[in-house]
């Protein structure tokens, strides 16, 4: 079910009415209305991806009893592989299979030798790259004693799957959403209330930003051998922008649905477009997963305590895979490696931990420095979301070439775009309050407040009227569920 | 909890009336069909309701529509192409419109590319070709039980009467649950077809149905079309014309593999089949 669908409009209030109102009284009674409303939110899509969750649920819940029990380390340590291979190797299967054999028949056949291998026509699970790292960092946890295994089986599976944040994040830590199905929620008025407004801010950024610019950078993109250096520039752009309000929107509802329901999920996006170097922007981008990678991959590695060459290859290797979780494609290698090669100066020169606060905090607007370094942060980002966006390193190369050409100085081709300056309006309308509101947890969280109540409703009416006669409802399928 | 509620529902109130005000301003207005995707769909119906002396009718899909545009004159010959959503049932709609006012023609040409008879109002697209122009009370009296059966099973076909959704492009993500369709003609096109040749009985005059080119990849498969198993309807040798006079093209003459690059050289050569 998707977010921004009939579907979901007419679910939530039942599930809302039916957790407020039916089951309030039973906490076991409430997980378990969660745990069914989610499974209906998923099993929407195709009922048979549940097995999966089920299966990995189950597999998770006993391995964390098991290690509570277990003193032997090499059983506790049978036990934690367990899981991570059932997790990663679901993952592996559904995800990279084809991937991997294409890349070995290449690989052979580069050799002279020519292999068989067959291709299968495998379905990708919705959001299997979430849930799979969610349990996982639970085995973790448990495994380092960081954290007690639950012996509730509803709570357990109920944070598994819990709809909000199922299929695309944020991933959240066992550690932080487990232990909140364990207390009785009680509704909470503003709660509740700065959940709608997130939720509006949310289905904003994806329908009327992210599905407008992906008109233009879906054009732009599929034609790239047929477009000028300046037209290729602008497609770029179009993504950057559209991947934020998909991704962000996206964390958006899920936070904002989630408040709804009492339940605080982590913070996923902290204004990254806003960032002043690579190192700030990636504090910023996808918070869930970043952490996610720095506390079980990265620190385990060494992190940045060794020395140079520690430092490169750890760097390397957490930017790398990260580019590989979101795809089976070079591109995402590519684009992770890149990253990589931006965030490495910074490290080496102890210069990755310059830009901690939110930029201009207090102030109207940026000084010229900081302007000057948001927009090379910008410009490398946008760079490197040409090979994640690029349908193969072909693609990205004669993207590129394009772009390095005399016809970048040409005027951009806006033929077939027919509201693309509504969509560059729109967008600017979008930044701008994105800044005003960026010392906040999201940019409409206390914007307005201060306004007369019926300023601060026609504004929130107006937001709802660009949804509605501006949105884009042909692209409507999250970029972040096919990861 | 009760302030929440009567909040949310006070506030979705507000904005469903001044979003449906707004929308129903603008469908009076017609400035929305400006952008509309589908807008030849409105532009035909309209000009189906008015009197024409022109004694050759076109109907006729999308690549039709690119031959034809139903925004043009041509001599003798009054188009009303529109596209393939819009199905055999909307074809026979607007056809029923254009007799209605008394108009008299001589001839119908039917011009459609061959999937065009295998729409049975179960693609995405019926919701907002078919449902937004069609699904109201000037064509129910039209409508068969099999379309009836059809649109019950499309989500959200009720919402079709609100403004602010006849206004927009907005349509249900619609998954067809029918089984594909092999046989090429689809049970609403058979139902339909016959209809129209009904009409042409008794308003006298003459029915052609007439293919659109047609990529030279499609040519294995429509040569293997069963001519014999058309025996059964009353338009059986009309459809047989059809199967037998596809004209083949290299697939570099189509921008998406059924719409030309270029309809106006094609134009030239299918006018001495309608006019003769």
């Amino acid at each position: 079910m998707l977010f921004n669908s009939i579907d979901f409009a007419i679910f939530l209030p039942i599930v809302f009415i039916l957790y407020w109102f039916v089951t309030n009284k039973n906490l076991r009674l409430q997980n378990l209305l969660i745990v069914l409303a989610s499974y209906v939110f998923y099993g929407w899509w195709d009922w048979r991806f549940l097995t999966l969750i089920v299966f990995s649920t189950f597999v998770d819940y006993t391995v964390g009893l098991r290690l509570k029990k277990e003193n032997s380390q090499l059983k506790r340590k049978i036990l934690l592989w367990t899981s991570i291979l059932v997790n990663l190797g679901f993952l592996g299967f559904f995800k990279y299979y084809n991937f991997f054999l294409d890349n070995f028949i290449t690989a052979f056949s580069f050799f002279g030798q020519e292999i068989q291998g067959n291709s299968l026509n495998i379905i990708l699970p919705v959001g299997i790259s979430f849930y799979t790292f969610q349990t996982l960092s639970y085995t973790i946890d448990v495994y380092k004693k960081k954290l007690e295994p639950t012996s509730d089986f509803i709570a357990f599976s109920a944070f598994v799957s819990f709809f909000p944040q199922l299929v695309a994040g944020p991933i959240e830590r066992a550690s932080n959403l487990l232990p909140q199905f364990y207390s009785k929620r009680d509704f909470d008025y503003t709660k509740a209330v700065d959940g709608l407004r997130q939720i509006l801010w949310g289905l904003f950024k994806k329908i009327v930003i992210a599905d407008n610019c992906a008109e233009y950078a879906n054009q732009i993109f599929n034609n790239s051998a047929d477009m000028n250096g300046s037209t290729l520039v602008l497609g770029a752009l179009f993504f950057t922008i559209q991947i934020y309000g998909d991704f962000s929107g996206y964390s958006d509802i899920a936070i904002g649905t989630a408040r709804l329901f009492g339940f605080n999920l982590m913070r996923n996006f902290a204004f990254p477009y806003f960032s002043r170097d690579i190192a700030e922007f990636w504090r910023r981008w996808h918070i869930s997963l970043s952490t996610w990678f720095r506390d079980y991959l990265y620190i385990p590695l060494g992190g940045s305590r060794g020395g140079t060459w520690m430092k490169v290859r750890n760097t390397f290797i957490i930017f790398i895979v990260s580019g590989f979780w979101h795809g089976a494609n070079w591109t995402f290698i590519v684009w992770g490696a890149l990253n990589a090669i931006y965030f490495l100066p910074l490290l080496l020169t102890n210069n990755n931990r310059n830009h901690l606060e939110i930029v201009a905090k207090g102030k109207y607007l940026p000084s010229a420095k900081e302007i000057l370094l948001m927009l090379i942060t910008f410009a490398l980002t946008v760079f490197a979301w040409i090979f994640f966006r690029a349908e193969n390193i072909g693609h990205a190369y004669h993207f590129i070439s394009e772009i390095l050409s005399t016809s970048l100085f040409e005027i951009p081709d806006f033929s077939g775009m027919r509201n693309a300056l509504l969509t560059i309006l729109f967008t600017a309308i979008f930044v701008s309050i994105e800044w005003v509101g960026r010392e906040d947890l999201y940019a409409l969280q206390t914007l307005g407040h201060k306004w007369r109540r019926p300023l601060r409703y026609a504004f929130y009416y107006f937001i709802l009227f660009s949804i509605v006669y501006y949105g884009n409802f042909n692209e409507n399928q999250f970029i972040y569920f096919q990861f | 909890m009760k302030k929440f509620i009567t909040k949310i529902i006070l506030f979705s109130l507000i904005g469903f009336v001044i979003f449906e005000s707004i929308s129903l301003l603008y469908l009076w207005s017609d400035r929305y069909l400006q952008y509309y995707p589908g807008n030849e769909t409105y532009f035909a119906i309209e000009k189906s309701k008015t009197k024409n002396k022109a004694k050759i009718l076109l109907l006729g899909d999308s690549v039709g529509g690119q031959l034809f545009p139903n925004n043009q004159q041509f001599d003798n010959i009054n188009s009303l192409a529109t596209n393939q959503a819009i199905s055999m049932a909307g074809q026979y709609f607007l056809l029923k419109n254009y007799l209605s006012v008394g108009n008299t023609i001589d001839k119908l040409v039917m011009l459609f590319a061959p999937d065009t008879f295998k729409n049975n109002l179960n693609q995405v697209y019926t919701y907002h070709y078919f449902l937004k122009p069609f699904y109201n009370s000037n064509y129910f009296p039209l409508y068969t039980s099999t379309v009836y059966k059809q649109i019950e099973k499309i989500p959200y076909h009720q919402f079709v009467y609100l403004p602010h959704i006849k206004i927009r492009s907005w349509a249900p993500d619609f998954k067809p649950s029918d089984p594909v369709i092999t046989s090429p003609l689809s049970p609403i096109s058979a139902e339909y077809l016959s209809k129209i040749k009904n009409l042409s009985i008794q308003h006298n005059f003459e029915l052609i149905i007439l293919p659109t080119p047609v990529s030279i990849k499609r040519q294995e498969e429509l040569k293997g079309v069963n001519i014999d198993g058309f025996s059964k309807y009353n338009f059986s040798q009309e459809l047989e014309y059809y199967f037998t006079n596809i004209i083949y093209l290299d697939d570099s003459e189509f921008i998406d593999g059924i719409h030309l690059f270029h309809p106006e050289s094609y134009r030239k050569s299918i006018i001495p089949q309608i006019i003769n």
